[in-house]
This record gives structure tokens, C-alpha cells and sequence, in this order.
């Protein structure tokens, strides 16, 4: 799909709440920066983006506060831009509220609205939990409408693995976005049992960029709010499963602090210690 | 692949189908994601080497364990002979669950020998509870603290609290779920309908608690009748676990059982006749020593092999023995002797 002639354009998007911006973000900030700079490394002119969702962050009906939220989203704007300027990543980040005013997207989403069909319904409503399908049928899909009118503009998304049903219907609709599917997301701190009665969990994990995601704020790490010693807490209490393909919110963190210091994901899980010590450092470095 | 090798094949697919299309049956949760994350300590020999098959409500008990919790479990047996192998592996698994924080009641259902007529007299299954299971089992290591040996017909609550349950039991449900012709007299339907739901829940009359019933898969029924109880009473649904059939030595088809003698190895056996019992034993091997070379053997489809996966405590020794097994390199003089020697030595209770 390598044509050199024109750039290839990447998205990662991610909406917030009021808890704040977790350490999982990070996994895709800078994975995101590392196939940039690898494609531009092959002589690739690329454009990479992080999408705030800032208008998305509130459309769900049960966030309270939505005012408050929107009005968020300069500030995130600005750590995102210090996490870039410190990491030396390679992306820009821009607001939703900026791209859906301008005509393109307008225009996109103009277009796809009367041919999305009943095939295409079905297909949406794959992208929202079970509980929140009826909210989003009754709203004519405008969520799943917007997001898909965004992608559809982009070579790359890269996610978590629940979004690939918005891929396949940016695909569906004539798009030749392509997905890249990081690990899911799990919680910091359970034993190995909570992976087991949680079994929705354990398949998709939870959102990584919304701390307030299954109500699991408390097992998550956020950005200027989880003491040290907390962190510490959870990543001695986490449980690390034999099979590396299972549940491991660890391996996670490992990856993080690998992509930032370059250093062996698996030394550091083999010593949690040296990364929570790394870690920390590497919190400090933004926060 | 000769003639001979094919029918031991067919053998290890057909048991295979068979639990999977009663796991299926009988809505049954897989074990694999549970043996997946469940550390190897937390794990009875019988989960590690798949004799557990499948699960209900098992999450309930890791978390308990999970956390240092107490809870119960119930499974015994109905005294019509002495105990054999088959029951063993039954036992050995409760002892490891007692270890993880398990209080463990064994029920001897007397009552249900009696109206199922494997007793001539019920009289002669309390004698054989007393005399000959309770003191087996009573050497097997058990904390005596933390062990409740029941016989059913002794339990006087026991039948009060079964007519309780009666109210909230009925007569088609007893036989949708068990058929017709197992509640076919009156005691059957008492025993089946609400005895041994008391067995099982009981222990949640002094106050709600996670229960855990390890059973074979015929036993199911019971399971869901009880589950269905609890919600009913207020109380908490037993988990369960189901084991596979232990085969018989002579068909690792059937299961072993007092009703083919030499197909079953009992606690009481002396060494002279475990030894002529596995020498006769079925196995997974062909006859002629150069196809058992050249082809290998069939590990699933051996009764022998069977033996090792359920007493051997060496998980490795048990994965280097299916290696040669499955590469022909393990004879079946060999398996028969080693299998002897252990079953002799830590096994049976001279």
C-alpha cells in the first residue's frame, strides 16, 4: 500500500473524562511515533496525527458536566504537546471540534450518510457496548457516522482491537483505511480470578485512554494523580499470567518504558522493580 | 496405519466427542481459560492433566482461593462396594482443594443404594460406609478438623431440611432432567428431588457460602436442580466441576466400576492382583512391536496411561512418558511395570 508519491496520513484518536489522561495513552503516543519515524526511515513522506475527541468525549448521556469536559480540551491539547516535545514524537495533535468544522469533513459526511444501510446498521452497532446500542440506533448512529466520516480521510488508524468494526466500515463505505490493533488495555492490581469472572474484559480489555472506563479508575495510572506509591502498589499486585498472549497489563507497561529508554521489554518484566523505577522516571519526565 | 492402530484412534475421538458434546448438553463453561490463568499451586494435578472437563460457576471459588477465603466442598460417593481407583482421583482432588482453603463434606448416600437397589439391604450399605469407606477414607490425609464424613440416613436435619426443598421441586422438572426411568420409584424421587439437594446445600444453613460440588458429568443434574434451589432459597449457587469418567481397565470407554471386577483396581487390592489386573489392562499400543515402533501409540486410548495421568505426582515425568508413548518408544511392559511399581508403593492402602 506504499505509494511514495503521496504521503501516507495516520490516525490515532482518543477520547477522555474527567479522571485525566492515563499511562496506556502513552502506548500509543509512542508507537504511533515509532512507525512514523520507521516510514519516514524507508523514505515514506508520512503525516501522523492524534486526534483529541474532544466533541465525542461528552456525547455519550450519562457524562456529567459536559461543559466542564469540552473546556478540557485545550488543556489536553497542551499536555499532549509537552509529551511530544519531551519524547521528540512525531505526530501532531489537533481537535475533533477543528476537524469537523472544516468542509472536507463536512463534505465526507454528507456523502456517506444516505448510503448507510441496514448492512452497515448492523455493522455499527458492533462498535458500542451492548448497553449503549439503543442510545446510539435512536441518535440515527451520528457517533459511529462521524467517527467513520474522520477515519475514512486517513491510510492508518491505529487503535485498540475493539475499533476494528469502525475500520471495516470506513472499508465497507469505499475507504482503504487500513487498522494496526495494539494489545487491549487491562487493569493494574487484580489477581489472576478477576480475568477469569471478567471475561468481556479479558477479550477486549478497557478503554486505554479513559481512566473512568468499567468504573476501574482506581487500577489505572494517571498522569499527575497516581501517587508513587500507589503505582508501586499496583504493579506489585498485578497478576502475570505463564502464557504472554493472556491478560497482561505488565507486559503493557514494559512496552512503554521499552519504546521510551529503548531497552529490553523482557528484562523488564523479569524485573519489576527496575520498571517501576523506570517508569516513575519516566512520569516525572512529563508531568 | 494398520487396522489395529485406526480402532485406538477412533477410541481417543470418540471420548473426545463425547465430552465435548456433553459439555455442549449440558451448557457447560470450558475449563481452558480457568487452566490458562490459574497459577500451577492453585491448580489440583487432575485440572493440570485435563481430567477436569468442564466448569460452572467455578470463578466464584478462585476468587476465594484467590484471596484466602474458606469455602466448602461437597462430593462423596454411594457406598455399594469398597472405594477403587476411580473414586480416588476424586478424593485426591478434594485433598488438594482442602489445601487451598476448602472445608470438605463427604456424603455416603446409603439412602440412595438402597432405592437404587445396588444394596440387597440398606442395612449393608451403612455396614460398607462404616466399615470399610470412612476408614479408607480417613487414610488418605484428610484434616480431620476440616472434614465431615455424612451418612446420609444418620443426618436427621438432613431429612428435614429435604422436605423443605420438596416445595420448590417438581415432578416433570425430575424428569426432564433426569429421564423418566431414574425416578422410576418413589425413594428415587425423594432421594434425587430433594436429598441430595440437601446434601449439597446444607452446609449453607448455618449462613450463605461458595460451595463447590466436584462431580462426573452424570451427576450434572443434580448440580443445576441444586443451583436452581439455592435462588430460589436465598442462597448462594454451588459451582461445579466435572471430572472425566475414570475407565475401566479392560474398556476405556466404560467407566470404572465394582461391576466389572477385573476393569477396577479397589484401595484394597493386594500387590499380587494390582499386578495381574494392569498386566491384562487395555492399552493404546498395537500388538506387533515394530508397528508400535513405527506408528507409535495412542496415550488417550490406554487405560494404563490413564493410571499415570491421574496418580503419578511428577507432571514432567507424565509429559516425557506421553512423549515416548505417542513417538513408539515407550514399550507397554515398561508402562505396565512402572504404573505397578507406583500404584503398589504410594497408591493402594495394604
Amino acid at each position: 500500500m506504499i505509494n511514495k508519491s503521496k504521503p501516507i496520513r495516520i490516525i490515532y484518536g482518543e477520547t477522555y473524562d474527567e479522571y485525566g489522561m492515563t499511562i496506556d495513552s502513552l502506548k500509543y503516543y509512542l508507537f504511533l511515533s515509532l512507525l512514523h519515524k520507521t516510514l519516514e526511515g524507508m523514505g515514506v513522506e508520512v503525516k501522523s496525527f492524534v486526534v483529541i475527541g474532544n466533541l465525542h468525549s461528552i456525547k455519550n448521556k450519562i457524562v456529567q458536566n459536559k461543559d466542564g469536559l469540552l473546556a478540557e480540551a485545550n488543556a489536553r491539547l497542551d499536555q499532549i504537546n509537552k509529551i511530544k516535545s519531551i519524547f521528540k514524537l512525531k505526530f501532531e495533535p489537533v481537535l475533533m471540534s477543528d476537524i469537523f468544522d472544516s468542509p472536507e469533513f463536512k463534505k465526507r459526511l454528507e456523502t456517506i450518510m444516505p448510503i448507510f444501510n441496514e448492512e452497515l446498521k448492523e455493522l455499527a452497532k458492533k462498535t458500542v457496548l451492548q448497553n449503549r446500542q439503543s442510545q446510539e440506533e435512536k441518535s440515527g448512529f451520528s457517533y459511529v457516522l462521524e467517527e467513520v466520516a474522520l477515519i475514512m480521510d486517513f491510510d492508518i488508524k491505529i487503535g485498540p482491537p475493539r475499533e476494528i468494526y469502525f475500520d471495516q466500515l470506513a472499508q465497507k463505505l469505499g475507504s482503504d483505511l487500513r487498522g494496526i490493533y495494539l494489545r487491549p488495555t487491562y487493569p493494574l492490581g487484580m489477581d489472576f480470578d478477576f480475568f477469569i469472572n471478567n471475561p468481556e474484559i479479558e477479550e477486549f480489555g478497557l478503554t486505554p485512554y479513559k481512566a473512568g472506563s468499567n468504573k476501574m479508575q482506581d487500577h489505572r495510572i494517571i498522569l499527575g494523580k497516581t501517587s508513587d506509591k500507589d503505582i508501586k502498589n499496583l504493579i506489585i499486585n498485578s497478576f502475570v499470567p505463564r502464557d504472554m498472549f493472556l491478560a497482561n497489563p505488565i507486559l503493557d507497561l514494559a512496552c512503554i518504558v521499552g519504546m521510551r529508554y529503548q531497552i529490553d521489554i523482557l528484562d523488564l518484566l523479569n524485573n519489576r522493580e527496575e520498571l517501576t523505577n523506570r517508569l516513575l522516571s519516566l512520569i516525572k519526565e512529563i508531568v | 496405519m494398520t487396522d489395529e492402530y485406526k480402532v485406538k484412534l477412533a477410541i481417543k475421538n470418540r471420548l473426545a466427542e463425547y465430552y465435548q458434546d456433553q459439555s455442549i448438553k449440558n451448557g457447560l463453561s470450558g475449563i481452558e481459560k480457568i487452566v490458562a490463568y490459574t497459577p500451577l499451586e492453585f491448580q489440583p494435578r487432575a485440572m493440570r492433566r485435563g481430567l477436569v472437563i468442564a466448569q460452572m460457576g467455578y470463578g466464584d471459588i478462585l476468587s476465594n482461593i484467590a484471596n484466602h477465603q474458606p469455602f466448602t466442598i461437597i462430593s462423596g460417593l454411594n457406598p455399594s462396594s469398597g472405594l477403587h481407583l476411580g473414586h480416588k482421583v476424586l478424593f485426591d482432588m478434594l485433598l488438594e482443594l482442602q489445601k487451598l482453603g476448602g472445608e470438605i463434606h463427604i456424603p455416603i448416600s446409603d439412602d440412595e443404594s438402597c432405592v437404587d437397589g445396588k444394596v440387597d439391604r440398606l442395612a449393608d450399605g451403612i455396614k460398607n460406609a462404616r466399615e470399610k469407606i470412612v476408614p479408607a477414607l480417613q487414610k488418605m490425609g484428610f484434616d480431620p478438623d476440616k472434614t465431615h464424613y455424612l451418612i446420609d440416613t444418620e443426618q436427621k436435619d438432613l431429612y428435614k431440611f429435604a422436605l423443605e426443598i420438596s416445595r420448590h421441586v417438581n415432578m416433570p422438572e425430575l424428569n426432564r432432567l433426569f429421564g423418566k426411568e431414574a425416578v422410576s420409584n418413589p425413594g428415587q424421587v425423594f432421594y434425587r428431588g430433594c436429598v441430595q439437594l440437601a446434601v449439597i446445600l446444607s452446609p449453607q444453613l448455618s449462613g450463605a457460602k461458595h460451595t463447590l460440588v466436584p462431580v462426573g458429568i452424570d451427576q450434572h443434574p443434580y448440580i443445576l436442580l441444586a443451583r436452581d434451589v439455592a435462588k430460589k432459597m436465598g442462597m448462594i449457587p454451588p459451582s461445579e466441576l466435572v471430572l472425566k469418567f475414570f475407565p475401566s481397565l479392560s474398556d476405556p470407554e466404560k467407566k470404572m466400576s465394582k461391576s466389572i471386577p477385573d476393569g477396577a483396581l479397589f484401595l484394597d487390592d493386594s500387590p499380587e492382583i494390582v499386578r495381574k489386573k494392569i498386566s491384562k489392562a487395555y492399552t493404546g499400543a498395537v500388538n506387533s512391536l515394530e508397528d508400535h515402533k513405527r506408528l507409535g501409540g495412542v496415550p488417550e486410548a490406554c487405560s494404563v496411561f490413564a493410571l499415570q495421568q491421574a496418580f503419578n505426582p511428577n507432571d514432567n515425568e507424565v509429559n516425557r512418558l506421553y512423549n515416548r508413548y505417542t513417538k513408539g518408544e515407550l514399550m507397554m511392559s515398561e508402562l505396565k511395570e512402572i504404573t505397578a511399581n507406583l500404584l503398589i508403593k504410594d497408591i493402594i492402602q495394604i
